[in-house]
């Protein structure tokens, strides 16, 4: 267990989705390459700050910050895509989810179909 | 003390392994629900090596994070799935033609080997040129594991505007959504 | 050593450069409450507000200069260079909100819309005044989201762009987390937490450094879509709606570009210390930049497409300037002046350019080359100022395009008049040959627009009974408003042109306290 390996290792990983983002043509490969590429920076970040640094706050910040934000694009860019490409938000969109809904057929006569 | 050390280091490389192993599952097999399941694991092992490298409380922070988003994508991957009414198209119907079978096969060994070249390129200067950096480094001797409070206490005395900004940008994130999600009617 | 910031909002003995950001977010505040409103005198009401916000900012980023003149702490960074980014960012985000405004008045969304737009203004602004690595990041990332969900919102209706923006937003998001990426790599060289510190210690010459901070030029490369991954954004900018391509141009590539100019001083060290490498690279990218796009818009007949290409061309030559620093050909405060003069160039020459194109495409329906022929007979005030604006993006003397063309000769023109202050080697001759191509195309390329613009357009508009109905009928009507839009923008270009000329030639005006070409923008 050494830096020199866990860094090697975090660039092995970011090769590796390098590598997908350059070659996969189908958008959860390329997804996923993405988060690839963003653990090895987490790996990188961690490993740093236990091998070489005392102060190992800053890094965390970063991380946790980072993180944050690039899953909030990804997640908004996600949905942006999956809003709008089938019929499937019309279906919710359709149904009542209230807690409590007033509805005669249950207080009162027969429940139509 | 010593078998602790044997613990975490035996930890440490199995999550190494699981990692490799679980990425290049997710990577190469062609059935989505296979590639997020494997990732997910990939994930699970990640959030487990970064405890060994003493991630303390961030652990958390970040994990729940992504999961939510995993969930919430497996989600949405499911109802695509599921409620598409159009079949989607997997692959271009076959022709028997030998030259667009040539030629396809060519583009696609092109595109193999470019990016194989490309990142062991990339590989090989990285390695060459920071071998004598890894060789030289001091190794720190005390370790901070941090916990909640310091890192409240961090975020708040320097921190606090780039905090006041994430949180902004989910309030100003419902707006977009109520504008994506809800019909755009011109007057 | 730890600084609370809840100072950097209530001190009141030093003036802050966020006042400027809080004065548009106190804009945002006050439009929440008229969120949902669809009221034609509300949007107007808004729209007011935000304009004036927006000037408000303005001068107060003017003022904060004048006060503290260099504000700096652990977070933030303010100085002259800073004040001039944020001063052109303010004016471009002024023009897009009236582009904005008039596309998309007539939608339900309209004050949300808006409201995205005021907020991404804001979160570029922090990344201008940022300095510490997580405020720079975080802006950057979380700028990318707003313009994101401003260009999304824009183009809501627009069923043939939304793949695109997909595509677009993905390339960004792939950049962002290589800067991230490139954030870790520097860590492990040091635990300095801005880019002067590194600059300033010995750490600067660690590989990881060095790892780093390509890793970030190869972001910020894919960021701003050079070739050859500008697929996405070219295809987005023929299928996007009319006022997202003045979001693109002046709210998005900014963000890459004022990322690339937080790495100023360190690409200034790499360059000195690895001479040749740099130099070619940096050619070699400008080249093919300033080629591809000029190739580009020669080979389209679309104008979205051409002008697309040729911002693109002027990127090129963002990164042909350090090329030429690289190579003693001008020195790093020329450098810095040009990238200024170079953007201003294109947001004085762009919007009233774009202004009139999407009126013409609107009557039109496509926004094809051919809607423009006869336009400057047709509607001669307009294409008088039009064929000005294009002089200027030509070099022609006596505009603000000349004096950049000036500054990018200059070295040349003095060697061949005898001066032996530069070497004449391998690399300042192909840098010539690109700004020869960048320079003659583009005078192609305008020379075909002006051609166009006055030509005959005799027999093209027919009524619907095929009868020749006259000059007059092709008439394309303006409001008033354009009116006085295009002729301040001609007047900017050359009245600045002119000033710039006479400081040129070294004839003293008197009036101005400052000279347009030659001010030292770096600290």
């Amino acid at each position: 267990m050494s830096l020199q390996f866990t860094i090697y290792f975090s660039f092995l990983l970011f090769l590796l989705g390098l590598f997908g983002v350059l070659y996969f043509k189908n958008y959860m490969s390329h997804l996923l390459s993405l988060q690839l590429i963003i653990i090895s920076g987490g790996i990188n970040f961690l490993g740093f700050s236990k091998f070489i640094y005392q102060e190992t706050i800053w890094d965390k910040i970063f991380i946790f910050m980072g993180i944050i934000s690039i899953y909030l694009l990804i997640f908004l860019i996600l949905f942006y895509g999956y809003s709008r490409i089938n019929d499937v938000y019309k279906e919710i969109e359709l149904g009542d989810y209230r807690l409590f809904k007033i509805d005669k057929s249950d207080w009162w006569g027969d429940d139509c179909l | 003390m010593m078998q602790n050390q044997l613990i975490i280091t035996i930890i440490y490389y199995i999550s190494i392994a699981a990692i490799i192993i679980f990425t290049l599952l997710s990577l190469l097999l062609a059935d989505k629900k296979k590639k997020l399941l494997y990732f997910s694991l990939t994930l699970l092992f990640w959030g487990i090596l970064n405890l060994v490298l003493l991630s303390g409380v961030l652990f958390f922070l970040i994990y729940i994070v992504i999961i939510i988003f995993y969930i919430l994508f497996y989600m949405y991957f499911c109802y695509e799935e599921f409620y598409r009414c159009d079949e989607i198209s997997t692959g271009e119907k076959e022709l028997c033609n030998k030259k667009v079978i040539r030629k396809k096969l060519i583009n696609k060994s092109l595109s193999l080997v470019l990016p194989i070249f490309i990142c062991g390129g990339i590989g090989y200067l990285f390695y060459s040129y920071t071998l004598k950096f890894f060789r030289e480094y001091n190794e720190s001797g005390n370790i901070q594991i941090m916990n909640f409070s310091i890192f409240l206490e961090e975020l708040y005395s320097n921190c606090m505007i780039p905090v006041i900004l994430l949180i902004s940008v989910l309030f100003i994130s419902v707006l977009w959504f109520i504008i994506v999600i809800g019909k755009n009617k011109k007057e | 050593m730890t600084v609370c910031n809840m100072d950097l909002i209530f001190s009141v003995d030093k003036i802050s450069p966020i006042y400027s950001v809080a004065i548009l977010g106190f804009a945002i505040f006050i439009s929440i409450f008229f969120g949902l409103s669809k009221r034609k005198g509300i949007k107007i009401f808004i729209i007011s507000l935000f304009a004036l916000s927006i000037l408000s900012a303005i001068i107060m980023n003017f003022y904060v200069f004048k006060i503290t003149v260099v504000y700096s702490n652990s977070l933030f960074n303010f100085g002259l260079l800073e004040m001039i980014e944020i001063g052109v960012f303010l004016f471009g985000a002024l023009n897009i909100l009236l582009f904005i405004s008039i596309s998309n008045i007539e939608s339900s969304h309209f004050v949300k819309i808006l409201m995205l737009f005021l907020f991404s203004v804001c979160c570029i602004i922090f990344l201008i005044i940022s300095r510490n690595f997580i405020v720079i990041f975080l802006s950057l990332c979380l700028s990318t989201i707003s313009v994101f969900q401003l260009i999304s919102s824009l183009n809501n209706n627009i069923i043939s762009a939304r793949r695109y923006i997909l595509k677009f937003f993905l390339r960004s998001s792939l950049s962002v987390i290589l800067v991230f990426f490139g954030f870790s790599l520097i860590y492990g060289a040091t635990d300095f937490k801005n880019f002067m510190q590194i600059f300033e210690s010995d750490a600067i010459s660690n590989p990881l450094i060095a790892a780093g901070v390509l890793i970030f030029g190869i972001a910020v490369y894919l960021f701003l879509f050079i070739f050859p991954f500008q697929g996405p954004y070219l295809k987005l900018a023929r299928r996007c709606e009319n006022s997202s391509l003045p979001v693109i141009w002046f709210l998005y590539f900014p963000i890459g570009i004022f990322l690339f100019l937080k790495l100023d001083n360190i690409i200034f060290y790499f360059l000195g210390s690895n001479g040749s490498h740099m130099s070619i690279l940096f050619i070699i990218l400008a080249f093919g930049c300033i080629l591809g796009g000029n190739i580009g818009a020669v080979k389209t007949t679309s104008l979205r497409r051409i002008l697309s290409f040729i911002f693109l061309v002027f990127i090129g030559l963002i990164l042909l300037n350090y090329a030429m620093c690289s190579t003693g050909l001008i020195g790093r405060d020329r450098v810095d002046w040009l990238n200024t003069i170079n953007l201003i160039l294109l947001l004085l020459s762009f919007l009233p350019i774009y202004s009139v194109l999407i009126t013409i495409e609107k009557k039109f329906k496509t926004d094809s080359l051919s809607n423009i022929k006869g336009f400057a007979r047709t509607n001669k005030y307009f294409g008088v100022n039009i064929f000005i604006i294009i002089l200027s993006l030509c070099g022609f003397i006596g505009t603000i395009g000349f004096l950049s063309r000036f500054y990018y000769l200059e070295p040349f023109i003095s060697y061949a008049a005898g001066s032996k202050a530069i070497k004449l080697g391998l690399a300042n001759i192909f840098i010539l040959i690109s700004l020869t191509v960048a320079f003659i195309f583009l005078v192609v390329n305008m020379l075909r627009i002006i051609i166009l613009l006055f030509k005959s357009s005799q027999g093209k508009y027919l009524s619907e009974d095929k009868s020749y109905t006259g000059r007059n009928e092709s008439r394309i009507t303006f409001p008033r408003f354009y009116y006085i839009y295009i002729t301040f923008f001609t007047l900017i270009i050359v009245i600045s042109g002119i000033i710039g000329l006479l400081e040129i030639l070294n004839i003293d005006i008197g009036f101005l306290n400052f000279q347009i070409t030659d001010f030292n923008l770096s600290e």
